[in-house]
């Protein structure tokens, strides 16, 4: 029989899920979430590549259809009749780059169904009597921004710090689940490429280490998600590589 | 959407109270400052559907060019 536990990722075929999907699999099963169901698809054959030995399932799902999800994601579960899932980390996310005077009402929504509410579908579904026994960790992916102000990102900046209070609440509803979160900085990955010019840069100048990798953001997903932490919970974790408390050398 | 009411519309994303003409410089505009340039670049992508870059953005003089871009 298979020992291992499942660590439900979203998000996963993004950079930041693919370097932790990388370091989780010797010792956990996967269950990989993320919008284009050919991604995901060959983001589990590279996978498999390194490492054959782990089960890795997949679900295709668009979390701003936000009723769907929990329903969703719980037939999914029966369907494959999956009941040891240990842990979530919620990478999905988007920043839409918008003043708030661009802004539409079905920006915010969208936002916040992909940001917060399609984790808070999942964790619903994982607090239930039959899986909640071995679920131990939950993690969110906040940002920097939900601490500063930023042009045009006002958007996210509230959504993040929705996550950490979501975070702080949660913790106190559902321990001993842990559950906690981390704000980076600058993290250089495939989505940075979009602002592909001296903004990048710029920003990344005031990050004291420079900007991050995937892998670095791994390494504390990791942690966070095992053992080590187990006297961890409710907590947000800044991991941006010294630029906030750089924020007045200008 | 004609040049005319293309013209109309800038104005309202730019929030500019008199009117826009294709010779303006975009430098020239109270207006126009880096938060504009965003809310530009969401007009055009709700809008229009096209993808507007920051380093496109920032290659634009004249009103003249963002209309061209628009493709009107
Ligand atoms: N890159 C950074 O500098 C940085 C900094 C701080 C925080 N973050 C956070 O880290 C996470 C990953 O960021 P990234 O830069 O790798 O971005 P990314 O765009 O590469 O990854 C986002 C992931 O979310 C998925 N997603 C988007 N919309 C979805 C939807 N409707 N349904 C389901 N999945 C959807 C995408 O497919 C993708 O896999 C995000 O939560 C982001 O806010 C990033």
């Amino acid at each position: 029989m298979d020992e291992k536990s499942y660590i439900v990722i979203t998000g996963a075929t993004s950079d930041m899920g693919i370097a932790l999907s990388k370091q989780l699999l010797p010792v956990y099963n996967l269950i990989l979430l993320d919008i284009n169901e050919s991604t995901l698809v060959n983001t589990i054959s590279m996978l498999k590549n390194i490492n054959n030995t782990c089960n890795i399932m997949y679900m295709a799902i668009d979390f701003n259809d936000i009723s769907a999800v929990g329903k969703t994601f719980q037939d999914f579960l029966k369907k494959y009749n999956i009941l040891n899932i240990s842990g979530l980390v919620h990478i999905a996310g988007i920043a839409p780059v918008l003043p708030l005077k661009s802004t539409e009402i079905e920006d915010w929504y969208k936002i916040f169904n992909i940001n917060l509410l399609s984790a808070v579908e999942i964790i619903k579904v994982l607090i239930k009597k039959q899986y909640k026994y071995n679920m131990k960790s939950v993690v969110f992916l906040s940002s920097i921004y939900a601490h500063f102000g930023g042009k045009a990102q006002i958007m996210y900046t509230v959504s993040k710090a929705a996550i950490e209070a979501f975070v702080m609440g949660a913790s106190v509803e559902l321990a001993p689940i842990r559950v906690n979160t981390i704000a980076p900085g600058l993290v250089k990955t495939n989505s940075m490429s979009v602002y592909g010019d001296n903004y990048a840069e710029q920003f990344e100048s005031k990050h004291l280490l420079g900007g991050g990798s995937a892998e670095n953001i791994a390494d504390i997903l990791y942690f966070l998600l095992s053992e080590k932490a187990s006297w961890i919970t409710g907590q947000t974790y800044i991991v941006d590589g010294g630029l906030s408390v750089n924020a007045l050398n200008l | 959407m004609d040049k005319v009411e293309f013209l109309e519309k800038l104005q309202d994303v730019l929030e500019r109270d008199e009117e826009i003409t294709e010779d303006m410089i975009l430098e020239d505009m109270d207006e126009w400052d880096s938060l504009a340039a965003m809310a530009l670049m969401a007009f055009f992508n709700k809008t229009l559907s096209i993808t507007l870059l920051p380093a496109e953005v920032r290659k634009m003089k004249t009103v003249s060019d963002i209309i061209n871009k628009a493709g009107i």
